[in-house]
């Protein structure tokens, strides 16, 4: 039973992987960081529930943290396509190639 | 009583106040003088907890749950000491580097970003030491990205995207570790009756993705791209807190999650890594004619270093650990110090001819004999010249390396070749910078005075590279607790 959630969390894994990877628009790479958050959010979960005593409680709030850091992290990067926007009138990656060497 | 919450705290509470003074009063000297203040009470509050004089048995923090807990130790102190003290130098160069506009946003980032520092050294579980990495990164991405201009922002962008893939990678070696032992306590996990619920295969998995997540922010070659765009976009006083600082804490924090795995064999990795990193350090610093990203390829150079030496006391833990450490540990201080400086100069420069370019340089010690004298301390410290601190530490990393059997000879050959590599570029920098006669166009018309606080900054670097070249022992005894405490953990 619990190897459908593990399959689930592979798939969101590898996606938000592959959007990294083959995307070229940075709104895109943000939104594969973020299904990869998602991801291992629904890890935490299903590994927490695993275990008796107490410890899925422990997996809720770790889950509620990594949301948090997931949102500030859109937050800057967010605020930074936006002006890279506003120098290179694009949010296409390859705009971004002038540092070299 | 005694609550190890209370060092971040202070800092990230401080961030809070140095933010609404920078708003109500508009004077960056007040903002830096407020911003100094806390870091000071944030490490007087660290010398209180450890007991006045030397270091205690380690102090639990009183968790009310089972996944938040830090703990006092040797590493926490070091890291402490090191960030605190690299901090308030980068706060005091900063009143005189930076303009008054967003003063407040750029203490307040500082602030928060030490305040990760300090917290992954004191936190005792799992995914405590990831939420702080995470808290130092999310400053680090705004403050590289600080000056609005597109080669600040391009750096930003490429360093925030491969650093949030690092930290989702590590995340999920930590999210393993988790499911299958349901226990996130770095103690417990180092205790054998976890460490069998881990099967051998799933062990290398995780410290595959340990090494990749945390490497990215560590700077270890493959994952070193960032690095020179992000150390040469950023403020100057800035690629002084993420050379010396920032890199060594990704690899504390690497070193950190590694020590769970029990009885793990990375006898050939971590050395392999370490040659490769180096070797391609100094290899693309030789290349560069803009100062700062020569300073940021030496910076992957000098984490190979600190990795020879870490990667000695996961190879050897019986025989080398303790002095494996040592050796990595103290580089780690020594790089804090004369790396900050270097960028620091590289600053002063910066502010005074408004170029990076190496060429532009020549003659500028002629003209500021204080900063000429200050780069060619931290030049030559940072390629290995004797009576400073870099050798020093170079030094205990080769005595680690040799007792490495079959490979030690290797690393101790690829590391004395490194530092004879690093004098091709560090020679001529220093040349142009501290000895040219003749000065160049830019430099003619450059003011001749800098700020006092500016000065100040580079001096005090500048003078603890000489002390502690000759007096070592002032850096063991800061070293040697945090290295014993290391090489405990890693068995």
């Amino acid at each position: 039973m619990w190897s459908a959630y593990w399959i689930t969390v592979i798939f969101l894994f590898s996606l938000g992987i592959y959007t990294l990877i083959f995307r070229h628009n940075l709104i895109h790479l943000i939104i594969g960081i973020e299904v990869m958050a998602k991801g291992l959010c629904l890890a935490v979960l299903v590994g927490g529930a695993q275990h008796a005593g107490g410890v899925f409680s422990v997996s809720q709030a770790i889950v509620i943290t990594i949301i948090l850091i997931e949102v500030a992290t859109t937050a800057i990067a967010l605020s930074l396509v936006v002006a890279a926007h506003r120098h290179t009138g694009t949010v296409d990656v390859a705009a971004l190639r002038r540092l070299k060497g | 009583m005694t609550d190890l919450v209370y060092p971040v705290a202070i800092l990230l509470a401080g961030s809070l106040v140095v933010y609404i003074v920078a708003r109500v009063s508009g004077s960056k000297t007040l903002t830096g003088a407020v911003a100094l203040i806390a870091l000071m009470l944030s490490g007087y509050v660290m010398y209180l907890l450890s007991g006045g004089e030397g270091i205690g048995p380690p102090v639990p923090f009183k968790g009310r749950e089972v996944f938040v807990s830090f703990e006092l130790n040797g590493l926490a102190i070091f890291m402490a000491v090191v960030s605190l003290g690299l901090a308030a130098v980068v706060a005091l160069f900063s009143i005189g580097y930076m303009h008054e506009k967003n003063i407040g946003k750029y203490y307040a980032l500082l602030l928060m970003m030490t305040a990760g520092m300090v917290g992954i050294g004191l936190a005792a579980d799992l995914f405590n030491l990831f939420v702080m990495f995470e808290l130092m990164s999310l400053a680090s991405f705004a403050l590289v990205a600080f000056e609005d201009d597109w080669e600040p922002v391009e750096a930003g962008i490429k360093y925030l995207l491969l650093s949030a893939m690092g930290s989702m990678v590590a995340l999920l070696g930590i999210i393993l570790v988790f499911t299958h032992t349901g226990k996130l306590s770095l103690a417990e996990l180092q205790g054998t009756q976890y460490a069998l619920l881990l099967k051998p295969e799933l062990m290398l998995g995780v410290a595959a993705l340990f090494i990749a997540g945390f490497g990215v922010k560590a700077a270890i070659v493959p994952m070193h791209t960032w690095l020179p765009d992000a150390h040469s976009a950023a403020p100057s006083g800035i690629s002084a807190m993420l050379s010396g600082m920032v890199i060594s804490a990704g690899l504390i924090t690497m070193i950190k999650a590694l020590s769970v795995l029990h009885g793990i064999d990375l006898r050939l990795v971590l050395p392999a890594l370490a040659i490769i990193t180096m070797l391609t350090g100094n290899l693309m610093a030789w290349v560069q004619t803009d100062l700062k990203r020569m300073l940021a390829y030496s910076s992957i150079a000098h984490m190979g270093y600190i990795l020879a030496g870490v990667g000695v006391a996961f190879s050897a833990p019986g025989v080398a650990a303790l002095d494996g450490m040592r050796g990595g540990l103290y580089h780690i201080l020594n790089h804090a110090i004369m790396k900050g400086g270097a960028f620091l100069c590289a600053g002063a420069i910066l502010t005074l001819i408004g170029t990076r370019d190496l060429k532009e340089m020549a003659g500028i010690g002629r003209k500021l004999p204080l900063v000429g004298i200050c780069f060619g301390i931290f030049a030559l410290a940072l390629a290995g010249a004797p009576p400073l601190n870099g050798f020093i530490s170079k030094l205990f990393i080769c005595k680690a390396a040799i007792m490495l059997d079959p490979w030690g000879f290797i690393l101790v050959v690829m590391v004395i070749f490194n530092s004879l590599l690093s004098l091709f570029y560090y020679l001529p920098a220093l040349n142009k910078i501290a000895l040219a006669p003749e000065m160049s166009e830019k430099v003619k018309q450059a003011p001749d005075h800098l700020p006092a606080c500016m000065v100040l900054a580079i001096f005090i670097l500048a003078l603890l590279t000489i002390a502690l070249g000759v007096q070592p022992q002032l850096g063991l005894d800061l070293v040697q607790p945090a290295a014993a405490f290391l090489a405990g953990i890693i068995q």
